[in-house]
């Protein structure tokens, strides 16, 4: 119960900041590559910060946070080619979206009608996931090992 | 209440977001994994693969700290969002930011695959990195690169006259 209070409070939170000052990490870079414009490209920046202090101060403050810093994380050359091809079609398929993840549910909360459009792919895509890309992954995986 | 943050408005927004996705790990039992206080790819696959896993007697994977409860952030986001642009008069239907509804539908599928593919959204991407993982900074690196090539291909469509 904790954890989905706590994940609710900061959705609340997150939401309202959101809203107010359409936060987007991608179109922060986007902006800052195409435009020289560096606004929400900071939000990024921001979030880096926060969560090194976080985790940093947290951590000698007695909090749960273990393997920190995680470091070499690479633990297998198919998973190093999925988060590449994973993190390119991110970021391309997100500028065509003209948003991250995040900004699309606040802009379907705001009631736009694209946004909720992309929700619904999006959903439907994590499904399609767990049904088909992860049995094709499996299959990729074993070949690479 | 309004937020008048004044040129680091973003910046000071980023820092706030990152504390609190790093105290909901450390004091609210948000993980394993880590880094998950905050995530558009991997709470939204919580809560749908919750309600599959309940509605339909499915296996399909939910992490440690959500099998009983799902991760509401989802939902937060929803609201505050709503609330936000309702006490400032933005709530109204409008079309956008993709016009054509179908193409919007894609794109969110193209990228809840790839998100997942990866295993985080592009704000667990920046958490991670904080966290010292050395897989995020090179996803955060192709971010980037898909970013700048989409920025491009839209400029260049642009000048073509190609429809979105």
């Amino acid at each position: 119960m904790i954890p989905a209070m706590a994940t609710l409070v900061v959705g609340v939170l997150i939401g309202y900041m959101g809203q107010r000052s359409t936060f987007c990490t991608i179109s922060g870079i986007r902006d800052l590559i195409l435009r020289r414009n560096s606004y929400r490209f900071r939000g990024l920046v921001g979030i880096i910060i926060g969560g090194t202090i976080g985790y940093t101060a947290f951590k000698f403050l007695g909090g749960d946070i273990p393997n920190f810093p995680l470091g070499m994380d690479i633990v297998s050359p198919g998973i190093l080619v999925a988060t590449i091809v994973g993190g390119l079609g991110l970021g391309f398929w997100s500028v065509m979206a003209e948003g991250c993840p995040y900004r699309q549910h606040v802009m379907a909360a705001e009631g736009r009608v694209g946004s909720m459009f992309y929700l619904l792919g999006f959903y439907a895509g994590i499904a399609y996931f767990f049904l088909v890309t992860v049995k094709w992954l499996e299959l990729l995986l074993r070949f690479m090992r | 209440m309004k937020l008048k943050l004044g040129y680091n408005r973003m910046l000071v927004i980023g820092i706030v977001m990152g504390l609190l996705a790093a105290a909901a790990q450390a004091y609210f039992q948000g993980q394993p994994p880590v880094a998950n206080g905050i995530s558009f790819l991997g709470h939204p696959r919580e809560l749908l693969n919750w309600i599959v896993n309940n509605l339909f007697g499915a296996n399909w994977p939910v992490a440690k700290a959500f099998i009983v409860f799902p991760p509401l952030t989802v939902i937060g986001v929803f609201i505050g969002s709503f609330i936000a642009a309702a006490r400032n008069k933005e709530l109204k239907l409008r079309p956008g930011p993709v016009r054509k509804k179908v193409l919007a539908a894609i794109f969110g599928f193209l990228v809840a695959n790839f998100g997942l593919l990866w295993g985080a959204c592009d704000m667990r991407t920046a958490l991670l990195v904080s966290y010292g993982s050395v897989l995020a900074v090179i996803a955060l690196f192709c971010v980037v690169i898909g970013v700048i090539v989409a920025g491009y291909y839209m400029q260049f469509a642009a000048r073509k006259g190609v429809g979105q």
